[in-house]
């Protein structure tokens, strides 16, 4: 009856159905087609074909418009149920509710704690390409993946081989001491490391210039705690604290307190090289003992397979009868792996997760023995014309009442507020690990910054 | 109570008025041709579809045809309760237009 050329444009009709959210649009949209006909036998396709797109503006929105408010009158009906229905079955909306919720809450929180183990270690500008100089160790038949490297090695792999960049050595483990500042005396642990420790970590100095570290052996650097405790008054920088009632210290620099997601934790640094008049003249230089931590900064790319095979060439050159073996560990990994923390992890995570099911299972058990009680409401409501989507949109609506009060209306200064405040005050709790919930400024800054720190990297 | 907005009503009047073959390109014509003005689509759809809604109409589904693409007519009917709907806001008409013309308009 028609040419092809009278159909209306293909791309706006399907668009028109595909917006239009009614049941009915099959009707509407075999109208508009019947319109265009006519008009484009009268009046020619070009001038049916801008009704068309006409149309498509200025009904539209009318129509998305009304089945829009019509929904939200249905769906002001249903809250208006489903609040009765709570106020009626105190009891069990009670058990129904906090069980889910608590479920939810335990699971969000121990999901927190993951997300923080996984943050460890994560702040360090340079972390991807940071790596652990580890040794296998023989105990009789055992050979075990030591944490220690003798000092002389990192060393000679910095100045010997062009992809190490940079490298550090730290003592493993503090050594406590008793430090004196003028009158006041203070037992404190300190770690020996090298200086490079500063630039291939991040420790950031809130005073002093890291230009000023120096290969002095009694040159110290100090935390921000540290700096109040020994020096409430005054500048710190330049100062002296004295170790054992022997050895004087300058202070050269403050730096910030490490955060407690970091493996590497200490509050007073001394130079490693210190410990050569401590101990014994040599103590630095030796190609065993594997008490000290060596950490290197690699050149991004480099083939760890054959600089494993260096290292172990490197030591035999220097000490051909030794049986010590080396190689290098991603440092990112060394927490949740090497540390063993990746176990622990994986389980409270399932932990989490069975927990949450337990809720929800819990939930579904309730609501369903109660179906019965509904099954009278639901028959209402198909006698009276419901469809069974709409019903199935009716209980589902109940458990969305709360979820675009949440996301969708970013200013709603109420929920904008709470939430995030919410959301720290539990990621105190994971941060501390202990559910304790700490007050005062100081810890709550702390956590702030904490949170910015893991959040906003 | 809710009365009918003036568009509502003239659709309905116009159903009425029809009596058989009323579906929304019929409607919108004659609504076009008594108005004198441009109906959009939407602006009929939308009573239709809530006054259906309401229960003032009677949709049923016609036959489809080789016009419309293949696609089946809604037709509408009105029901008592659109008459009901009617009448109420024919009453209110009339009172608040009694005397209207006696009335002197003064500037």
């Amino acid at each position: 009856m028609k040419p092809p050329s009278h159909l209306p444009p293909r791309g706006l009709s399907t668009l028109f159905r595909r917006l239009c959210p009614s049941e009915d649009s099959l009707y509407l949209w075999g109208d508009l087609d019947e319109i265009f006909v006519d008009m484009a036998l009268t009046d020619g396709v070009q001038k049916a074909r801008l009704w068309y797109l006409s149309q498509f503006f200025s009904s539209l929105p009318e129509i998305l418009w009304h089945h829009l408010r019509w929904r939200f009158s249905m769906f002001r009906n249903y809250l208006k149920l489903s609040m009765r229905q709570l106020q009626r079955h105190k009891g069990y909306s009670a058990i129904n509710i906090i069980g889910l919720s608590m479920g939810l809450a335990a699971c969000l929180l121990i999901l927190l704690w993951v997300q923080y183990q996984y943050s460890y270690n994560g702040f360090h500008k340079n972390s991807d390409n940071l790596y652990w100089l580890r040794c296998y160790q023989q105990y009789g038949e055992r050979r075990v993946e030591g944490w220690g490297i003798p000092p002389a090695v990192a060393p000679a792999l910095q100045s010997e081989f062009p992809e190490v960049l940079n490298s550090t050595r730290l003592m493993n483990g503090q050594i406590e001491a008793l430090f004196t500042v003028g009158q006041n005396k203070f037992k404190d642990s300190f770690q020996a490391a090298d200086p490079s420790l500063f630039s291939i970590f991040d420790f950031p100095w809130v005073k002093g210039d890291t230009a000023m570290l120096s290969d002095d052996p009694l040159i110290t650097v100090i935390s921000e705690s540290m700096a109040e405790k020994y020096f409430p008054s005054g500048d710190p920088i330049g100062q002296t604290l004295t170790m054992n009632n022997e050895v004087d210290f300058k202070v050269v620099g403050v730096m910030k307190n490490i955060p407690k997601n970091s493996t590497l934790q200490f509050d007073i640094w001394i130079p490693l090289t210190f410990l050569n008049q401590k101990i014994r003249a040599n103590f630095t230089h030796t190609w065993h003992n594997c008490c000290f931590r060596s950490y290197l900064l690699m050149q991004p790319g480099f083939d760890l397979h054959a600089f494993n095979g260096k290292i172990f060439n490197r030591i035999r050159e220097a000490k051909p009868d030794t049986k010590l073996d080396a190689f290098i560990y991603p440092f990112k990994d060394m927490y949740i792996k090497a540390y063993g923390v990746g176990e622990r992890v994986k389980l409270i995570s399932w932990i989490s997760l069975l927990i949450l099911l337990m809720a929800c299972i819990n939930y579904m058990n309730l609501a369903t023995a109660r179906s019965a009680r509904r099954a009278r409401e639901v028959g209402m409501r198909k006698v009276s014309g419901a469809t069974r989507q709409q019903i199935i949109q009716q209980f589902f609506g109940v458990w969305g009442i709360t979820r675009p009060h949440h996301s969708g209306h970013a200013g709603h200064a109420g929920s904008d507020h709470t939430f995030p405040s919410r959301i720290q005050q539990i990621n105190r709790c994971a941060h501390h690990g202990s559910p304790s919930f700490q007050s005062g400024d100081d810890a709550d800054s702390a956590c702030t910054h904490l949170y910015h720190r893991h959040h906003c990297r | 109570m809710k009365y009918l907005t003036r568009k509502e009503e003239l659709v309905l009047l116009t159903i009425f008025r029809m009596e058989a073959d009323a579906y929304l390109v019929n409607i919108r014509e004659q609504l076009n041709h008594t108005t004198d003005k441009k109906w959009t689509v939407g602006n009929v759809y939308v009573p239709l579809n809530r006054m259906t809604k309401l229960g003032f109409l009677d949709a049923f589904i016609g036959e489809p045809n080789a016009k419309r693409g293949g696609k089946a007519i809604k037709y509408y009917r009105l029901t008592q309760l659109g008459y009901n709907a009617l009448l109420d806001i024919k009453k209110v008409n009339e009172t608040m237009w009694q005397d209207f013309d006696t009335l002197i308009f003064e500037e």
